[in-house]
């Protein structure tokens, strides 16, 4: 569990989700931890637009959407030339539950992996982890976004593989 | 072009702005936090029955659509996937579980089957039915019993059909 008692009222969270409801329960629950500031997206496009208007601290993004879909956008917040901030937090949170999903959004550069059905708790979890671990942001030839190393190997003695771009880590 | 050995061809950046940065001590204790937003969720429970009342009039409607119109069944298959894959993120977030898992079943039909075709309907119209039972019955938590022996038909059924 996170450290105690965090303020959280001045963090802008943009929403993105194409159903409603569930936009809904988002926002319910960030109010209830104390977040004020909210904007939403129904697509990729209108959040990227939203982004650039509102410039948001954190984003809580769905996957399937259309025409843009959650990895489309997270791409172009993290390559765009115009990008607000290409290292804002993203929370990708989808009913899409394979292993597949969760290293294509790692590669697309999403910060926390969340799968429906929604918790409180894991949310919760997932927020506190972007403000307790922030991770290094990593550039190579083909990847820009977090680290996506989580674990680190002091004794690793092997070849180092970001050497190579077209490594996927 | 292979790098040399030893030269690296990756920048570690460091953000300049941290989220850290917006956020002070002073809040509640999480696990407060964590029961708001519990009992918030409890609250939007109520309105849960008529949002479902919805998603499942929008799937009824394209299993209809992809049953009579075999000439768009592909564009009807895709309508039909986002409408059981809203519920199945949706359900569990409400303690519908059993619903979750079926329409999930479904989900996996419809994405991984490279076309959807008249024999596969039947296993379609078994997800659908079971999902109004489900809906009906309000069938609610963890499923046990004859709720858990349907779901494990489906999965089975969509395992045999995408065997085909």
């Amino acid at each position: 569990m996170a450290s105690p008692g965090y303020n959280l009222s001045r963090i802008k969270v943009l929403i993105v989700d194409d159903n409603r409801n569930m936009r809904e329960i988002i926002r319910a629950m960030l109010e209830a931890f104390g977040m004020t500031k909210f904007r939403e997206a129904e697509e990729g496009t209108q959040a990227y637009q939203r982004m650039l208007e509102f410039v948001p601290d954190l984003i809580i993004c769905d996957w399937n959407m259309t025409p843009t879909d959650g990895i489309e956008f997270v791409r172009r917040v993290r390559t765009a030339e115009d990008s607000p901030n290409r290292f804002i937090p993203v929370i990708m949170l989808t009913a899409n539950t394979e292993a597949h999903h969760v290293f294509l959004a790692r590669d697309a550069g999403v910060t926390e992996y969340l799968a429906k059905p929604l918790s409180a708790q894991a949310l919760y979890q997932r927020i506190a982890s972007t403000i307790e671990a922030p991770r290094p942001f990593i550039k190579t030839a083909s990847y820009f976004g977090p680290d996506r190393r989580r674990k680190r190997k002091g004794d690793y003695e092997g070849p180092e593989r970001r050497q190579n771009p077209e490594t996927s880590d | 072009m292979q790098a040399p050995k030893g030269a690296k061809n990756f920048q570690v950046i460091e953000p300049t702005s941290k989220i850290a940065d917006k956020v002070s001590r002073g809040g509640p204790e999480p696990a407060a936090m964590i029961s708001r937003a519990e009992a918030k969720i409890d609250e939007i429970k109520q309105d849960y029955g008529k949002w479902l009342e919805e998603d499942m009039k929008i799937l009824l409607a394209a299993f209809d659509k992809l049953r009579i119109d075999p000439a768009n069944r592909k564009t009807n298959a895709r309508a039909l996937f986002d409408a059981a894959f809203d519920i199945k993120g949706q359900a569990g977030t409400f303690g519908y579980a059993a619903l979750s898992r079926i329409a999930k079943s479904l989900c996996r039909l419809l994405e991984e089957k490279a076309a959807i075709v008249d024999d596969d309907l039947p296993v379609v119209l078994h997800h659908v039915d079971a999902m109004r039972v489900v809906v009906a019955d309000q069938i609610v938590g963890k499923p046990v019993g004859i709720p858990l022996e349907v779901i494990a038909g489906l999965e089975s059924l969509v395992s045999k059909r995408l065997l085909r």
